[in-house]
């Protein structure tokens, strides 16, 4: 796989937080969702991105696109801050990053025919004249590997395969150079997910593009990534080469998620040594003073319920702990 | 091998929809015994839950046991044999005696099988008291014991909680909770896992074995995760098109695989670590997708998307054949010399059904 040094996107320090409302006559309180993530992704480079429900990877890549107004931090992406830009600038780098959704049922409007799902985004954008947006759209169908004479049906008639399929062909609409895949193959049947993961990658080789792979499926995720994150309650604990990362973990909330995924080989199953984390996962809206991780972690001490780790370069890799 | 708790023989359910009938199970044949753990793995529409469910006489309204036979320790409990109205009541009793108390189940979302207005004391005491002579204060005991089998902490003040304020991962341990309560000697956990993350899944298996090792329980596990049978079950069964493909010990299914459908799948989820991968760094897939059972054929549920389909498969379905003790699968490849006769059959089925 090859490798292109100058990253296409640079994120610094990027915060999100929400505001939740308690209740008549209550206090408000914040949720963070992400808090202080920096990562740069290079052109035709996967980043996956991993973590467990509520670590806040969806809301990183939303805030990514700006779908959501960042609190905090920086977004440059080709060279250009976007992270202060009005929407009237910010529109022709929405063209260039787009993003496909998790559930694909959910997210193509059903009054839709699949050639008006797709050629949506060239009407927002006016980047193909009107008489041209029809041939487009065949052609695009034939990258996703659907048939031309699904132009006039509607997104009820096809499986959930089909349908990621038609999500990606209208993120590919307008020749994206940076696409957020939030868990696009887990809703799909394990038949299907190859061939979806397979598509991905072949339209990424074509294009040069640069995908955000975010998913809870570690084995997934390492396939088809060159670098991963390992997210925990807003914070990337742990980032490297794919491999490495997942070969020998640093990082003792890596350690204990890796050893958690269910291997696909029996004899390695039986052999395998779970370790095992103690407690549940601290609420977002109460986070840590210190480490996010410490109150689950077996190396943690007065300093980590103190100060909160910051990456550091620890056998070629970033790791945000004060016991590597 | 331990004895039958549950055999199930030649089942088939059906579905009647508006678009048509739709035979979700065509066949289906297994069983289990004490302190067995079985897999039953297959993607959406496969009939692994229906098959299953079906068995406890969990069926939506339109669908129905069309034939089979269903023994749970020893007593038939399949609807094909009844007659009159009354033994189709004795039936339901039957059933409704045994859901709960010698069956427990567990299924996959565990906020829609939990009440969100009663504390789950009272959801965890429930069972036991309409299944057992305890009374409120055992059945109390009972519970705070429960919660600390699943490692609930300080489960005397849960006891008074209610469910929003548990985590997924507790509400999850809180159904097996539940499903134990009776001290079941089945227990049908239906994707116990899926939606849950990985650390806490991992709890969750380790629970379910240990309750199948140290109490004898057994366990049929309904997934779509090879993963989670990997580790975990003793046999598996692969289902495909409302038939089972290919059944075997867990050994067996993932050293000795021979049914196609069984090899692709393995495949695509085998070469997800990279220095595995195919050719050009591509997983390799199976083409296509499942079968709409509204227009199954009458062959082999997976011939349009095997590599190795031929001619008979499209319109003959093959029958099983047996590699070694207990591993089995129904493909073309392995019944080719007796394929004459095997079509000749189904050909004579045919005719009589179209008189």
């Amino acid at each position: 796989m090859t490798r292109v040094s100058e990253p296409l996107l640079r994120v610094e320090n990027l915060s999100k937080s929400f505001p939740v409302d308690n209740g008549w006559l209550r206090k408000k309180s914040v949720l963070q969702a992400v808090s202080g993530v920096s990562l740069t992704i290079g052109r035709g480079e996967t980043f996956g991105l991993v973590g467990e429900s509520g670590c806040g990877k969806s809301t990183l890549g939303r805030t990514i696109l700006k779908v959501y107004e960042p609190d905090g931090g920086r977004i440059v992406f080709d060279g250009t801050d976007i992270t202060g830009l009005k929407p009237q600038a910010m529109r022709p780098y929405r063209a260039k990053m787009q993003m496909v959704f998790q559930d694909p049922y959910a997210s193509l409007n059903p009054r839709f025919t699949v050639g008006e799902l797709i050629t949506e985004p060239m009407r927002v954008h006016h980047l193909c004249p009107p008489g041209e947006q029809n041939e487009r759209a065949l052609a695009l169908l034939d990258t996703v590997g659907l048939k031309r004479d699904h132009l006039n049906r509607y997104p009820h008639e096809f499986s959930g395969g089909q349908r990621q399929r038609i999500g990606i062909a209208r993120a590919l609409a307008l020749n994206p150079e940076f696409i957020v895949c939030d868990e696009p193959i887990s809703a799909l049947d394990v038949s299907i997910q190859a061939q979806i993961v397979n598509l991905l990658m072949r339209i990424q080789r074509e294009g040069n593009l640069s995908y955000l792979f975010i998913a809870h499926d570690l084995n997934m995720v390492r396939f088809l990534s060159h670098r991963i994150g390992v997210m925990y309650m807003g914070s990337i604990m742990e980032t490297g080469e794919a491999d490495a990362v997942c070969d020998q973990p640093m990082h003792p909330y890596t350690q204990a998620l890796i050893s958690a995924v269910p291997q696909m080989d029996p004899e390695t199953a039986r052999k395998q040594r779970r370790i095992p984390l103690k407690g549940e996962a601290p609420s977002p809206m109460h986070l840590p003073a210190g480490c996010p991780f410490a109150p689950r972690c077996p190396r943690a001490d007065g300093i980590c319920r103190e100060e909160k780790p910051c990456l550091k370069p620890v056998s070629g890799r970033l790791v945000a702990c004060h016991h590597p | 091998m331990s004895e039958r708790l549950l055999e199930v023989r030649d089942l088939r359910v059906s579905f009647a929809t508006r678009q048509g009938t739709v035979r979700a199970v065509r066949g289906v044949s297994f069983h289990v015994g004490a302190g067995e753990i079985l897999g039953f793995v297959g993607e959406s529409g496969s009939g692994k839950s229906v098959s299953v469910l079906s068995c406890m006489g969990l069926l939506a309204r339109n669908g129905r046991i069309d034939g089979g036979s269903i023994l749970f320790e020893g007593k038939e409990l399949s609807p094909v044999f009844l007659t009159t109205r009354e033994q189709q009541q004795q039936r339901e009793n039957e059933l409704r005696r045994l859901r709960g108390g010698r069956i427990g189940m567990i299924f996959q979302d565990p906020m829609t099988y939990i009440n969100p207005v009663l504390t789950i004391g009272t959801q965890l005491t429930e069972g036991m008291r309409a299944h057992k002579p305890l009374s409120r204060k055992e059945a109390r005991a009972r519970a705070v014991e429960l919660m600390r089998l699943v490692e609930i902490p300080d489960p005397e003040r849960r006891m008074r909680q209610y469910p929003y304020e548990f985590s997924g991962g507790m509400r999850q341990r809180i159904l097996i909770a539940a499903a134990l309560s009776c001290d079941p000697k089945l227990l049908i956990a239906d994707e116990p896992t899926t939606a849950l993350d990985v650390t806490v899944q991992a709890q969750i298996l380790d629970l379910i074995r240990r309750r199948a090792r140290e109490a004898g329980t057994a366990v049929i596990l309904i997934t779509h995760d090879l993963g989670v049978v990997a580790s975990l079950c003793d046999r598996i069964a692969i289902l495909y098109g409302g038939k089972i493909a290919e059944t075997g010990t867990t050994d067996d299914i993932f050293y000795r695989a021979k049914h196609p459908y069984t090899r692709g799948l393995l495949l695509s989820v085998a070469a997800r670590r990279a220095d595995s991968a195919g050719a050009g760094g591509y997983l390799p897939s199976i083409s296509g997708s499942p079968p709409d059972l509204l227009r199954i054929n009458s062959g082999c549920p997976f011939a349009a998307r095997c590599d190795s389909a031929m001619k008979i498969c499209r319109d003959y379905m093959p029958v099983r054949r047996t590699f070694g003790k207990g591993h089995s699968a129904s493909c073309w490849l392995y019944c080719r010399d007796s394929a004459a006769e095997i079509a000749a059959v189904q050909d004579r089925k045919r005719g009589d059904a179209r008189v």
